[in-house]
């Protein structure tokens, strides 16, 4: 039962983030949801890594690189964030409509 | 199953750590007199009058060194392995973990060159 | 000597609840400040249901890089771009909220369904004792060595990708004028390219 504890656990944590994601105006939350779903995902690897795979850590390997990848989304997203507040002075997800037809 | 050893220590020490500061302040709160005023509610600024908020607009150099640490930060935790398993590894695992220095350190290179590391 | 059952499972209950908890208010909190710090604590509680996971190193690599840095990067971004602004109120957000609630509960439904399902084939064997530290060593330099590779290459690029984007100065307020001249041109601030080492002299003067 322990298993699934966690994994409805990180079941729980993704749909959070994804409420954030999309009901979110500040586009800096809007990162900070990604971050929780990214947080969700690694803690479904570490849960299966665990219990299903206890010898072979292959689950911890997959985590350490979704990190990394997120700690790189996140320096990138967070750039970008910058630029577009510099060009466009606000940060309301509303307000960035250059590509709206 | 829980199987690493030694973490009592840490479960112990988080709980007295814990403690300390609620104990602290419950037990300033007992004795302190409680008056409330405006001069109370100002940020303490070692006994200087506060100039301004707190949430003033950042410098971006703040942001671009926190940029570089994060990516050199990711690349320790992915050197750490290497440094533990370093004796069963061998020169060939030497050899690609230079070749994941190197790659970093063209990033470094870049960053220095434009002037990411520089405050003045 | 390990920790007893009760403890492990009383500790288990108290992160989840903490890592619910902060993530909720993390999304649902007004003030941003408030929900970079609870982020943290996310981070934090995260870090704890690894160790209890019997992964020390990813325990210790999860507080390094995201409450260590990630989340100081996203506190620094926040006060970057700190104008205490109001957004303007949009018609109909309730039934927006309302409609994505539903959808993540029902997903979450769903999720929770598929898990109690399923027959997971649970591996007998007992984790090893010594952490799983040199079990990762060996898989980043035997068949995972073209990913561990690829990750400096990424990091690399997100570093050139992150410092070419940020790298422009803040251009002062006085330069925004005519932020809204006409609807069919980019409002956009007029950019010049300014290094952020650039003398004190250059910065004076624009």
């Amino acid at each position: 039962m322990q298993l699934q504890y966690f994994l409805i656990l990180a079941a729980a944590l993704f749909c959070i983030g994804i409420f954030g994601l999309i009901t979110s105006r500040n586009a800096v939350r809007v990162l900070m949801s990604i971050e929780l779903m990214l947080n969700a995902v690694n803690l479904n690897l570490m849960a299966f890594s665990n219990f299903l795979d206890s010898l072979e850590v292959k689950g911890q390997v997959f985590t350490t690189f979704v990190i990394a990848i997120a700690a790189a989304e996140a320096a990138v997203g967070l750039a970008i964030v910058l630029a577009i507040y510099r060009n466009r002075d606000t940060v309301d997800m509303e307000q960035f409509n250059l590509l709206k037809w | 199953m829980f199987v690493l050893s030694g973490y009592e220590y840490l479960l112990g020490f988080l709980l007295i750590c814990s403690l300390v500061p609620i104990l602290a302040l419950t037990a300033a709160k007992l004795v302190r007199p409680s008056r409330r005023g405006p001069e109370r509610r100002t940020t303490y600024e070692s006994g200087m009058e506060p100039i301004g908020g707190a949430w003033i607009q950042f410098n971006i150099r703040y942001y671009m060194f926190a940029l570089v640490f994060v990516i050199f930060d990711v690349e320790t935790v992915f050197l750490y392995p290497w440094a533990v398993t370093f004796n069963q590894l061998g020169l060939l695992a030497f050899i690609e973990a230079l070749i994941f220095i190197a790659i970093l350190v063209v990033g470094l290179v870049y960053a220095w060159r434009k002037g990411a590391l520089e405050w003045s | 000597m390990t920790l007893a059952e009760g403890v492990q499972l009383v500790s288990t209950i108290i992160l989840s609840v903490m890592m619910i908890g902060a993530a909720i208010g993390v999304v649902l909190l007004s003030n941003i400040v408030y929900s970079a710090f609870l982020l943290g604590g996310v981070f934090i509680s995260m870090a704890g249901l690894y160790l209890l996971l019997n992964a020390d190193f990813v325990a210790t690599a999860q507080v390094l890089i995201y409450v260590g840095a990630v989340n100081v990067l996203i506190l620094f971004a926040i006060m970057l771009v700190n104008k205490r602004q109001d957004f303007a109120p949009m018609p109909k957000a309730w039934v927006r909220r309302g409609a994505t609630a539903m959808v993540c509960a029902g997903l979450f439904a769903l999720l929770s369904t598929m898990v109690l399902a399923t027959p997971w084939s649970f591996s007998t064997t007992v984790p090893s004792s010594a952490g799983a530290i040199k079990a990762i060593g060996r898989h980043f330099f035997t068949d995972f060595l073209l990913p561990f590779e690829l990750a400096s290459v990424l990091l690399l690029m997100a570093l050139v990708g992150a410092v070419i984007l940020a790298r422009r100065e803040f251009i002062p307020e006085s330069a925004v004028t005519d932020l809204q001249a006409t609807p069919l041109t980019l409002p956009e601030r007029p950019r010049e390219l300014v290094p952020v080492g650039g003398t004190p002299s250059q910065e004076e003067s624009k």
